[in-house]
């Protein structure tokens, strides 16, 4: 795909980018009295269209329904929405799976945007025909399903999912030829395994596990974060401490919601540079994380004002915006 | 091969047409996919998207003019070509047609990204249009030079004496 393939899709774009959410309107929102307060002026900046809704999940869902069909209008491949949501892809996996396990309803636990079909994924995984879900997920879904049975433990079917999930996002970043994306899934690839290595830390998992749990990394030596992993906490951070993570590192110790933000503003400050490109793939990229931390932010300010939370709690915990 | 001088003056008109107006096709084309997209979110930028579509069209326009003047100064457009043209002459029509072939090409290729990017600015931020109409207009002088050069050419063959 030739970046000019990308001018009707950037243009596009670039006219919803002027309909982000700026800093200051996030933190007017942040600071309205009550739910009912920061709907009406949602509606009133014309980011919520439908003034029906007004319950969080159905707002949300309904803003990444939009975002999904923007994409799904604008790219002149399907293939790349799907690139952009195989991290969701693959959790909407784990959650069937262990649905299929535990006999739960898996519907209301799927995430969106996603490119699988949902009902479909649900009826494979549970009636075990994985050979008919899509090539990235049917040997994982199967590895996952045996692993399972055999430990009894949805912990290991997770570790065998988790390991396709970052290797699915490699590949599919080196075939779309974005640098940008590229940059983007190595941040989460890198990040994910940061956190499982803590994990693996704080639980006094074995090198086995640990070495089965941690994928490939980018900027970070498999080696050295697992035997790290292996030794403790301090032995983790510290080695942690001199990699280009230095400040994500900090913050594992401090709470996995800091360092979330940091993992979310990581990737927002990464796809900054994209203001600057015009013609191919990066532009839209850009959009999807930029739109996709203003939807966090929005849910975060909605789901506190509904419970009561004070702004300035919420104000913490805000994510940064493109725009 | 009495011919020959035609032959090569025709060459130069096609070339004209053919090269400036690649340049052109492929330039509107780009800021035209680009436009729909800006439209398809604002239709009231149908103005502003339009001029600046319109920019990279005129590399083919300038090129038709020179074809058109090739084939009047060699009487193939009246009806009676000049048979005895000779091959000095019809290669520097050749010549003289490459400016705009070559320059009309490349700056209408290049126009159209500055001003597909320019749409883009555009859909952004609606009240930049002067400013991207502007930018796209500069790439348009480096259209005109060699336009004015080959009309300039094409002009002054018809006295040369040989």
């Amino acid at each position: 795909m030739k970046d000019h393939d990308y001018a009707y899709a950037v243009a596009r774009i670039r006219a919803n980018e002027g309909r982000l959410l700026t800093e200051a309107q996030v933190r007017t929102l942040a600071e309205t009295p009550s739910f009912d307060a920061a709907v009406q002026m949602l509606q009133s900046l014309g980011w919520l269209e439908d003034k029906a809704l007004t319950d969080v999940s159905a707002i949300i869902a309904s803003q990444y329904d939009r975002l999904w069909q923007l994409l799904k209008e604008s790219l002149p491949d399907l293939a790349q929405c799907r690139v952009l949501t195989l991290l969701n892809d693959f959790q909407n996996l784990k959650t069937a799976l262990k649905c299929m396990l535990t006999g739960a309803d898996p519907a209301r636990l799927y995430i969106t945007p996603t490119s699988l079909d949902l009902a479909a994924l649900t009826t494979r995984v549970q009636t075990h025909a994985f050979d008919l879900l899509d090539p990235p997920f049917a040997a994982p879904a199967k590895s996952a399903y045996e692993a399972a049975c055999r430990t009894e433990s949805g912990q290991s079917a997770d570790v065998i999912v988790d390991a396709a999930a970052l290797q699915a996002l490699s590949d599919a970043a080196g075939a779309t030829g974005s640098r940008l994306l590229t940059d983007v899934f190595d941040f989460i690839c890198d990040s994910t395994n940061m956190k499982i290595a803590y994990r693996c830390a704080r639980t006094g998992k074995d090198i086995s596990f640990t070495e089965d749990a941690v994928s490939a990394c980018a900027k970070l030596d498999h080696r050295l974060l697992c035997a790290a992993a292996v030794r403790g906490e301090d032995a983790l951070l510290a080695y942690l401490a001199k990699t280009p993570y230095a400040d994500g590192a900090a913050l594992l110790k401090a709470s996995t919601s800091a360092f979330e933000k940091w993992c979310d503003d990581s990737v927002t400050q990464m796809v900054k540079r994209a203001k600057y490109v015009f013609f191919g793939f990066d532009p839209v990229v850009a959009y999807y994380y930029a739109k996709v931390a203003e939807i966090k932010s929005v849910r975060m300010i909605l789901s506190g004002k509904q419970g009561g939370v004070p702004s300035e709690t919420i104000e913490e915990r805000l994510r940064a915006l493109y725009v | 091969m009495s011919n020959i001088g035609l032959a090569f003056a025709l060459f130069g008109a096609a070339f004209a047409v053919v090269f400036a107006g690649i340049g052109s096709a492929k330039g509107v084309g780009l800021v035209g996919q680009a436009s729909a997209g800006a439209l398809s979110e604002d239709p009231s930028l149908f103005g502003k998207v339009l001029i600046l579509q319109l920019l990279p069209g005129t590399q083919g326009l300038y090129g038709f003019i020179i074809a058109i003047f090739v084939l009047i100064n060699t009487g193939v457009l009246g009806g009676a070509p000049e048979a005895g043209l000779a091959w000095q002459k019809g290669l520097m029509y050749l010549a003289s047609c490459l400016p705009i072939a070559f320059g009309g090409l490349l700056s209408g290729i290049h126009q159209g990204k500055v001003a597909a990017a320019g749409v883009s600015l555009v859909a952004k931020k609606p009240d930049q249009s002067g400013r991207a109409i502007t930018m796209a207009s500069l790439v348009e002088f480096y259209a005109i030079l060699p336009f004015l050069i080959s009309f300039l050419a094409v002009s002054s063959i018809k006295g040369i004496a040989i």
